[in-house]
């Protein structure tokens, strides 16, 4: 995270839509480095639907989302280099142990993170993923985001499911990240963790669900 | 490439239940054929070389949902979508995975599983030799359609697509293995090895393209 430039990401009127269904209408907001950004609403709102969209995963969507003023749906490729994702699913492999997968993320994404520093951090356990809890899992998972080192990090509730330490060590390393030239865009029910962020509720940006 | 490679056999090595699976399915398919044309040898060495391919094609089948529909499900394929290394490399390696260890092992068990069926060593060792050939485009094939199925839960679109397209290779396979002729380069030699190569240099592309249709 050291030689991290000026980045910036700015979404200009999204409206994104399942099923032909407007969900989300007319959403705008930008960021700079050092600058984070809180999603609310309540649940069913389109919260991951926003950070599907933001990701590539979903692609009915109207509006334009630019990184670093370049349209990100004429160069894809700088999602591969600039987003680091957090989902609300874990996506690990249940077999191998948490230093496994983590080495195993560590080659796909090129990283130069020493994996035993990380375990250490989040005091990750030496048995099979399988075997270990939801909060666990997040923890694993959080350390692949930190081995991905990249600029903008999208984040689906990344602090449900942790116990109070693990939040301390996830908010910490937030803060390293927007100090040293970051920002996010994370989705919680609890905003108030994030001090200085900025707020977006998405419960105003309803979209007309019969309209298509 | 070696890296993921060696990455994606401790995830086999950890979760391979279903190479053992394909293993034993393919002995018994392949014993119960023999056992059940005891009643004439003639036929027994005349049906031996089309049963290793059939075997081979339904045992590959059984195993054809690990390689790409696991990940699709569990999430992990999101992230495997917004790494470094480009999705095509990826799924490259995970279907030359698949081959060496669902397809490579029972290519070794068939000489053995072959002296059933009372077929000279000569003939064995040349279709051992035109199975290594043929069989990569079974993986590769397989791999393709599993990502064009991908938002189909139950495997019931991946088996019954892959099927039909399975049949050139079933068919080059069979025609290959009897053909009576010793030049490697005769004209279904040459077919075999074109569709095996096609497949191979093809479902990369295919496939990548497939999940990205699928993800918008």
């Amino acid at each position: 995270m050291e030689k991290i430039k000026k980045i910036s990401i700015s979404i200009n009127s999204l409206s994104c839509a399942v099923d032909g269904k407007v969900i989300l209408d007319d959403i705008n907001f930008s960021l700079t480095s050092g600058q984070s950004i809180t999603i609310t609403g309540r649940n069913g709102v389109g919260k991951t639907l926003l950070l599907n969209t933001i990701m590539g995963f979903k692609a009915s969507f109207r509006g334009k989302i630019f990184i670093n003023g370049g349209d990100l749906s004429s160069n894809p490729s700088n999602r591969q280099e600039q987003i680091g994702y957090f989902g609300h699913k874990a996506s690990l492999q249940i077999g191998l142990t948490p230093r496994e997968v983590l080495n195993y993320w560590k080659a796909f994404y090129s990283s130069d993170a020493i994996t035993s520093d990380l375990i250490k951090f989040w005091e990750l356990p030496n048995n099979a993923v399988e075997n270990c809890s939801k909060g666990q899992r997040k923890r694993i998972a959080l350390a692949r985001l930190s081995l991905m080192q990249r600029n903008i990090w999208v984040l689906d509730e990344p602090t449900t499911n942790l116990d109070p330490v693990g939040k301390e060590k996830f908010l910490e390393l937030h803060t390293l990240h927007l100090k040293s030239g970051g920002l996010s865009i994370i989705t919680t029910h609890e905003p108030e963790q994030f001090k200085k962020s900025k707020m977006i509720n998405l419960d105003r940006y309803r979209g007309n669900l019969s309209q298509c | 490439m070696l890296n993921i490679l060696r990455l994606e056999f401790l995830l086999i090595l950890r979760s391979g239940s279903h190479v053992v699976l394909a293993f034993s399915f393919f002995l018994f398919f392949m014993l119960l054929f023999a056992l059940s044309t005891f009643r004439d040898n003639f036929i027994l060495s005349g049906i031996g070389l089309t049963a290793v391919w059939l075997s081979l094609l339904m045992s590959t089948l059984l195993t054809l949902n690990k390689v790409i529909h696991e990940d699709f499900e569990s999430g992990v394929l999101d992230y495997l979508l917004i790494a470094d290394i480009p999705i095509e490399v990826t799924l490259f390696c995970k279907t030359i995975v698949h081959w060496i260890s669902v397809v490579l092992p029972l290519l070794l068990i068939t000489p053995i599983v072959l002296l059933t069926f009372q077929i000279s060593s000569y003939n064995i060792i040349k279709t051992v030799l035109i199975l290594l050939l043929g069989s990569p485009s079974l993986s590769f094939l397989g791999t393709m359609i599993s990502c064009l199925t991908l938002s189909n839960r139950s495997s019931f679109l991946l088996t019954t697509i892959t099927i039909p397209f399975y049949f050139p290779t079933l068919l080059l396979g069979v025609f290959c293995s009897s053909s009576t002729t010793t030049n490697l380069f005769a004209f279904e030699y040459l077919l075999l090895y074109a569709n095996t190569l096609f497949t191979v240099v093809l479902s990369p592309y295919i496939s990548s393209y497939a999940i990205k249709l699928n993800y918008s």
